[in-house]
């Protein structure tokens, strides 16, 4: 037997040096086997209770979409339309770039309609998502804490806006690991143009780096480094795994040093991933009407609606969370324009995933999140609107939630969320609560502290959205 | 505290204790107990203390509380605290069930058994006043000690009934001090394999440069050093010369607490050098927004409490950012100290957005998302000039195999002969044979041929100035800028002492009168304002048509504009002017003050230069070929001469010169008001002003009492002789380096939540030695290294995976995988590919995937891939961009650099076999090191080159068996290429180095994926 093989090197392999992929190595190798060691302290077993939701994918349309224009009509304001926007409402508040401004009230040049057999009142712009009205629960009371898009994203993901705080897909894997084997359990894709996104957002933080999340690429490799070298086939390259294999292998003989073999796991792991990746991406066994439904044109081009097949395609294979930025809704000017065109590059798609993850029977048990980082201003900012952190709107579709509902209220002007008013901490709670897990029994110790995605102030769960 | 039935106690079983008879330490034993369990709720945190019960002192805990006695010391059966923890009563019981805290019996035991000795507090050990412990005696293991370090830790091994490891094998050990103190294998320092005594091979490696820049890896991150702001946009900031500042404060050996000084202060000593302007960097390495919309005042509260953080973390190892909403929950930090330690920066100037948004910043104004980030410090950098040297005489070397025709080269020698004789730098000055000024301007001929401008500055000034004609064909013009007492000792006669001109140059031709342009194909100048930006720097080395004098908007120091310009104005071709034909030079200039003209043979010169280089001069003066190369920079346009050389021109001259921008703090008169921030709300501005101060809970008897403090006062008490936290964490730290652990193992975290260090005496040995040492770190790296503890054997112990995995002991060496940016320098030098030929410089941008950028944007950008020979420099210069870290670097567990980080996680992931399986910069080290090795005539067979690959990657020699299958393995990837099976050719296309043609492809093919073998073991990025 090598000295690697001793039964402390094991225990040291699953708390140290556990195997890259997240999940990979918790699924492998047994969730109960390295809780003690990964939860110091407070946990003695993983789930709190029974799960509703199994994977979540998260739709962040990035830029902040209008709730106005969207999916909170707001009467009251197109009556308003143009006068002074009431005093009453603002004085006092941080605003962005209307700070210090006379501000006008800005109605929604957009109709609003009833869909689906609940009624629910949605923006004409969004007729897809108005087809699966019955399946969402629009929150249209959500608030922030962060006015300016990059915070903003942290706060979303992160519940913080402090660097190296592990986002939410991190969390979820750390918490979860994956059911995959060979892919990775937290998959981030962006689309469209406009606003930076940081890495940043879907960092691990102070969590190891194995459960970060793994951008995929619209150009060339979708993982970095995932294709063999120009020339070299895989059958060949193989051979170079075997043979770094064995020479490992003899290290691991002399060495007392479990991470030969996490090494020589790894390796493994890698090659086995230079397949799956392209299996993965490879969407030519999608059928036609499948690309119809999501509307997309050439599979792998980097679209949004691309990216929402490729992401149902790694839900079904057991990824624990994907997130899609869509970039683009940060409409400071020619709001009248550019929100219909957003709306078109996302809405068909948005439906389209809940419709086939529900024909794929897999709805029940996905979490669907879409919206924004924040909401906009209910004040014109020239032809468009101003950010805005006082309210904003989020739908929910799966994964334990009600469907054909809306959720909470913004005052008569949309300017403030006032009734069952839900934090991106709410949210947080929420979603560790249908994903089985206690939000306030979910920490790490970092810095002497021991951290929560749901934060260190009390929070609740929104329990009357719950299914 | 509610007093629960005292007589519950009586029927508790008696608790564990671990070795009763030993006496308990607080310290040791209780406080992470109660700090981890108690202190959330009953510790130094007024706002939520319950009960009114503090457990974190002595007093607290023993007349705390509502009713009982909390703790009696000497009486556990009496203590209220104990009952609480034993109780049964979901009610009662603490810690409370929705805490999700338990103490096990083995801590409730400890407790129990604390409060039988006396209750006895301690001060936290890190806040303990730093005594020199004395050095034990040492025991059972005498003959192993070679310096004190031995003696804390074998007498601590005896006590375990462990003994120490056997010493590491010469290679192993010269191995594992290279790549330690360097970062680079041993194959990487010439002679260093073949040093006998390891005491040589330490002497030879703390005088290597490359000590430093492995030493400035660990302060990099401590510090957040990066190359791009953080936040929104992410744009470029212009600061590397603050990293050519800690690589060379390393090297140098500069002491630690003249080194905290410059960086926290060093704009407010005494008539501050260059270089502690430049380490003032530090104070401006908090993230940056230039996010239109942002609010000033909300981004001023960020970048003050990441410096806080950064003070915390860089000096003290301590989490000061947890007191920026409430008082630190563990430590005793009060949201008092957290603004009062902000005050101490509110004097460094700064912009809440980075833009004249809405007209806020009226000093910013036409900043936009290309600028750069002032204030910055413009100074000759000496990592430049070095480039700048080495890239002269790499184009001589060039030049001299380009061909020229014999007759030619040697003609042109003999008649340039005199005239480099008489003109050593190259420059022949002009003097003026007649002067005009549209405008009236006052012209004075002076006797070093300059003419001084009078008068006031005006517009549409068009100046005219006639010589005769030089001694030589014309290569390049030079026009001085030149300081003077008319002007008050400025270059120009701007009211702000600057400048601007745009020259054109002709000749006229004799007769006719005609005046004929001569046309410039370049022009750059040493001082300069440039007229635009591009991601933060300017787009090109050129100023194009228009000179305007340094300083620029917001550049520092002022002083710039009493120094001498030179700017250049270069030929695209050399050009010999008819017979008796002038030179005339028009100047559209408002406010020149003073100039001066030269000309030289020269083609391309450097502005601010000799226009005959150093390497110029030894190729004049050497043999034929070095003849044809001085032949021609004088004689031959560029667009004449290879690419190669061409790319040296461009590199040349993207040296600037030699000057460097540095981000640098700037003391503003009036520093900003720091309030205390309730519940860290920046709208909120009830909260009480503050001043600087340090922490409250810490002696600062050396600190000023009369006045407002400085930043310097805060570097002066940091490295006082009365703080006891910054030696103990920089050894703290400094021992990881060569441990892989830290003797306190949160490294950034010496405070109550912290670890209780293993050897605490030792470590305090060590601060007290580094502080006696008159901070000296090279004398501190020294002992550990050559400590027997340092020196065993790594790995080896089957009986120490068992009892010490983590290695905490010491009984051994531990393997530790290579930080990322040394396993690609040690891969680079493996394969002979590493540039190391200076030290210090800009960021270089090695392969990186393509498209990486594209989610970022104000302004969208490119990753500028280099390709020379910065694509191979040492991973510490690598472009850090915070947002989008390098995947190699990323993959490797380097941080992002937007918090500081006192430690590096290291994980082992599949995507870390991907990148040196896959990634360019390795696939292509493993061709150039099959070159090497197919080329090296010491290597005369296959045999061997296999055994000289091993020995040079791994820094041993191969066993058998490894060799068998390799041997094994090559012989398939021969016939893998041949067959077709694989494509050699496409394979040997990754990366930029050439492949000599004379090699047959198949034969480089299969040795690049041996050396891909080679370069992919765990043992190659491990060091043992």
């Amino acid at each position: 037997m090598s000295p690697a093989n001793t039964s402390i090197c094991r225990r040291t392999f699953l708390d140290r040096s556990f195997a890259g992929l997240g999940g990979i190595a918790l699924a492998s190798l047994g969730q109960r086997a390295s809780a003690s060691q990964t939860w110091p302290g407070t946990f003695d077993d993983l789930k709190h209770h029974a799960p509703k939701a199994k994977r979540i994918i998260h739709l962040c349309m990035a830029g902040g979409p209008s709730h106005l224009d969207t999916f909170d009509p707001k009467p009251e304001l197109n009556r308003l339309n143009g006068e002074a926007f009431p005093d009453s409402f603002t004085k006092g508040q941080q605003l962005a770039q209307l700070q210090g401004r006379k501000l006008t009230a800005r109605g929604s040049s957009f109709k609003f309609k009833k869909f689906g057999k609940s009624g629910l009142e949605m923006s004409e712009l969004f007729p897809h998502l108005g087809s699966v009205a019955d399946e969402l629960c629009i929150i249209r009371s959500m608030k922030t804490d962060q006015i300016n898009h990059d915070p903003a994203h942290a706060f979303m993901n992160s519940g913080s806006i402090v660097k190296g705080r592990p986002s939410m897909g991190s969390w979820m894997l750390y918490g979860l690991g994956a059911d995959c084997e060979d892919l990775p359990g937290y998959v981030v894709m962006i689309s469209g143009g406009g606003q930076p996104v940081s890495s940043r957002q879907w960092s691990s933080g102070f969590l190891p780096s194995r459960y970060q999340g793994v951008q995929f690429q619209s150009k060339g490799d979708a993982v970095h480094y995932i294709g063999n070298p120009e020339g070299v086939c895989q059958s060949t390259q193989r051979q170079v795994v075997d043979e770094v294999k064995r020479l490992n292998g003899l290290l691991e003989g002399r060495r007392y040093d479990p991470e030969i073999a996490t090494r020589i796991s790894q390796y493994e792991m890698a090659f086995r991933m230079q397949s799956s990746v392209p299996d993965l991406t490879d969407m030519s066994a999608e059928s036609q009407a499948t690309r119809d439904l999501y509307g997309v044109e050439t599979p792998g081009d980097g679209s949004f609606a691309s990216n929402c097949l490729l992401a149902r395609r790694l839900l079904e294979r057991g990824t624990r969370f994907v997130q899609l930025y869509h970039r683009g809704w940060d409409h400071h000017g020619d709001l009248d324009k550019k929100m219909p065109e957003m709306a078109k590059s996302t809405d068909q798609a948005s439906a389209a995933l809940i419709k086939d993850l529900k024909a794929r029977g897999m709805l029940e048990d996905t979490l669907v999140i879409w919206g924004g980082e924040f909401g906009r201003t209910p004040m014109g900012q020239g032809s468009g609107r101003d950010h805005h952190i006082n309210a904003f709107s989020t739908l929910l579709a799966g994964g334990g939630v009600k469907g054909g509902m809306a959720y909470g209220n913004t005052d008569e002007l949309g300017y403030a969320s006032v009734e069952n008013v839900v934090t991106v901490h709410n949210l947080h709670a929420t979603m560790l609560h249908l994903c089985g897990i206690q939000h306030d029994r979910f920490s790490y110790k970092f810095q002497g502290l021991d951290f929560r995605l749901s934060g260190v102030e009390p929070t609740k769960v929104v329990t009357d959205i719950l299914s | 505290m509610r007093p629960i039935s005292a007589i519950l106690l009586l029927a508790i079983v008696s608790l564990p204790v671990h070795s009763a008879e030993k006496s308990i330490s607080f310290n040791r034993d209780i406080r992470p107990i109660l700090s981890d369990k108690c202190f959330a709720c009953h510790g130094p945190d007024e706002k939520t203390r319950e009960a009114d019960l503090r457990l974190d002192s002595f007093q607290g805990a023993t007349q705390g509380g509502e009713s009982a006695t909390p703790i009696k010391p000497g009486n556990p059966d009496e203590s209220e605290v104990m009952a609480r923890i034993l109780t049964d009563d979901e009610d009662d019981i603490m810690p409370p069930p929705d805490s999700y805290k338990k103490l096990d019996q083995r801590e409730k035991g400890l407790i129990r058994e604390w409060i039988k000795q006396g209750a006895r507090y301690e001060a936290h050990w890190s806040y303990t006043p730093l005594l020199r412990p004395g050095v034990p005696t040492p025991g059972k293991f005498a003959d192993r000690v070679a310096n004190p370090i031995d003696a804390f830790i074998l007498n601590h091994l005896e006590e375990k009934n462990l003994s120490p490891s056997a010493k590491a094998s010469h290679e192993a050990l010269i191995r594992r001090l290279s790549l330690d103190l360097t970062g680079l294998p041993p194959s990487a320092h010439p002679g260093l394999a073949q040093a006998s005594d390891p005491q040589v091979a330490i002497t030879k490696l703390l005088a290597s440069p490359a000590y430093g820049e492995r030493m400035a890896v660990p302060w990099l991150d401590v510090v957040r050093y990066a190359d791009t702001v953080g936040y929104h946009g992410d744009q470029n900031q212009r600061i590397f010369p603050y990293r050519d500042y800690i690589i060379n404060a390393f090297n140098k050996n500069k002491p630690f607490d003249k080194f905290v000084r410059e960086q926290l202060a060093g704009d407010l000593l005494p008539n501050p050098s260059e270089e502690q302007l430049i380490a003032t960097g530090f104070t401006r390495l908090n993230l940056m927004t230039r996010e239109g919309g942002s609010q000033v005042k909300e981004y001023l509260a960020k970048y003050a409490a990441d410096r806080v953080r950064s003070v915390g973390a860089a000096f003290l190892g301590q989490t000061t950012g947890c007191a920026e909403c409430h008082d630190h929950k563990f430590d005793p930090i009060s949201t008092r100290d957290f603004y009062s330690l902000a005050a101490f920066f509110a004097d460094v100037q700064q912009w809440g957005i980075y833009d004249n948004y809405r007209g806020l910043n009226p000093p910013l104004a036409g900043f936009n998302n290309e600028s750069p980030f002032p204030p910055e410090f413009l100074s000759p950098c000496v990592s430049l000039n070095a480039r700048l040297s080495i890239l002269e005489r790499e184009a001589v070397r060039t030049l001299a195999s380009v061909p020229a025709e014999e007759a030619a080269v040697r003609n042109w020698s003999a008649d340039i002969r005199d005239f480099v004789n008489q003109h050593a730098d190259g420059w022949q000055i002009l003097p003026v044979v007649k002067s005009t000024s549209t405008k009236g301007a006052p012209l004075e001929a002076k006797s070093d041929h300059s003419i001084l401008i009078s008068g006031p500055a005006k517009k549409e000034d068009q100046l005219s100035f006639e010589f005769g004609q030089p001694g030589h064909a014309l290569g390049s013009f030079r026009i001085e800028a030149l300081p003077d007492e008319a002007h008050q000792g400025h270059i120009g006669r701007a009211p702000d002492g600057r400048f601007s001109m745009a020259p054109k140059f002709f000749f006229r031709t004799p007769g006719s009168g005609k005046l004929e342009p001569i046309k410039v194909g370049w022009s750059q100048a040493d001082l300069d304002t440039p007229p635009k930006f591009r991601n933060g720097d300017r787009p090109s080395a050129s100023f194009g048509e228009k000179w305007t004098s340094a300083p620029g908007k917001l550049i520092v120091p002022a002083e710039l504009s009493k120094r001498l310009h030179t700017a250049v104005f270069c030929l695209d071709a050399p050009l010999t002017l008819p017979a008796n034909a002038e030179i005339v030079v028009q100047v559209a200039s408002a406010d020149i003050g003073r100039l001066r003209f030269s000309t030289s043979p020269v083609l391309n010169p450097v502005p601010g230069k000799a226009a005959f280089s150093a390497a110029f001069h030894q190729a004049f003066t050497s043999n034929p070929l070095g003849q044809r190369a001085a032949f021609h920079l004088c004689r031959t346009s560029p667009g004449k001469l290879p690419a190669h050389y061409k790319g040296l021109l461009d590199s040349i001259r993207d040296c600037r010169a030699g000057w460097a921008y540095s981000m640098v703090a700037q003391p503003v008169a009036k520093p900003l008001p720091i309030r205390i921030l309730n519940r860290g709300d920046w709208q909120d501005d009830s909260g009480e002003l503050v001043e600087p101060a340090v922490l409250h809970f810490l002696p600062s008897d050396s600190v000023p009492k009369d006045r407002r403090l400085t930043r310097l006062d805060l570097a002066n008490w940091i490295v006082a002789e009365e703080n006891p936290l910054a030696a103990r964490h920089f050894m703290n730290r400094l021992w990881k380096q060569f441990f892989g652990t830290g003797l306190s193992n949160v490294l950034d975290d010496l405070g109550g939540q912290g670890e209780w260090p293993t050897h605490p005496e030792l470590l305090d040995w060590l601060a007290s030695e580094f502080r006696e040492s008159g901070w000296d770190v090279k004398h501190m790296v020294t002992l550990i290294v050559t400590s027997s503890t340092y020196q065993q054997e790594a790995a080896t112990r089957s009986d120490l995976a068992e009892v010490d995995p983590y290695n905490r002991l010491y009984a051994q060496q531990a393997g530790r995988r290579l930080d990322a940016e040394f396993i690609r320098d040690n891969a680079l030098a493996i394969a002979g590919l590493l540039n190391h030929s200076y030290t210090g410089g800009p960021s270089v941008a090695p392969y990186q995937p393509e498209g990486y950028y594209a989610p970022l944007n104000f302004p969208q950008r490119k990753y500028p891939i280099q390709h020379d020979d910065r694509q191979y420099r040492r991973g510490v210069y690598m472009h850090w961009q915070r947002t989008f870290l390098h995947p190699m670097l990323a993959n490797f567990d380097a941080p992002g650099r937007e918090e500081c980080a006192a430690d590096r996680l290291q994980a082992n992931s599949p995507q870390q076999a991907l990148t040196l399986l896959n990634d360019s910069s390795f696939v292509e080290a493993a061709r150039v090191f099959a070159v090497a090795l197919l080329t090296d005539p010491a290597l005369k067979d296959n045999n061997q080159r296999l055994s000289h690959a091993f020995k040079r990657t791994l820094g041993r020699e191969a066993k058998e068996e490894e060799i068998e299958g390799l041997k094994k393995f090559h012989t398939k990837q021969l016939d893998n290429f041949k067959s077709g099976r694989d494509d050699p050719a496409k394979f040997l296309s990754v990366g930029l180095a050439k492949t000599p043609e004379a090699l047959d492809p198949v034969t480089v093919a299969a040795w690049t994926q041996t050396c891909r073998i080679l370069l992919n073991l765990h043992e190659t990025i491990t060091r043992y």
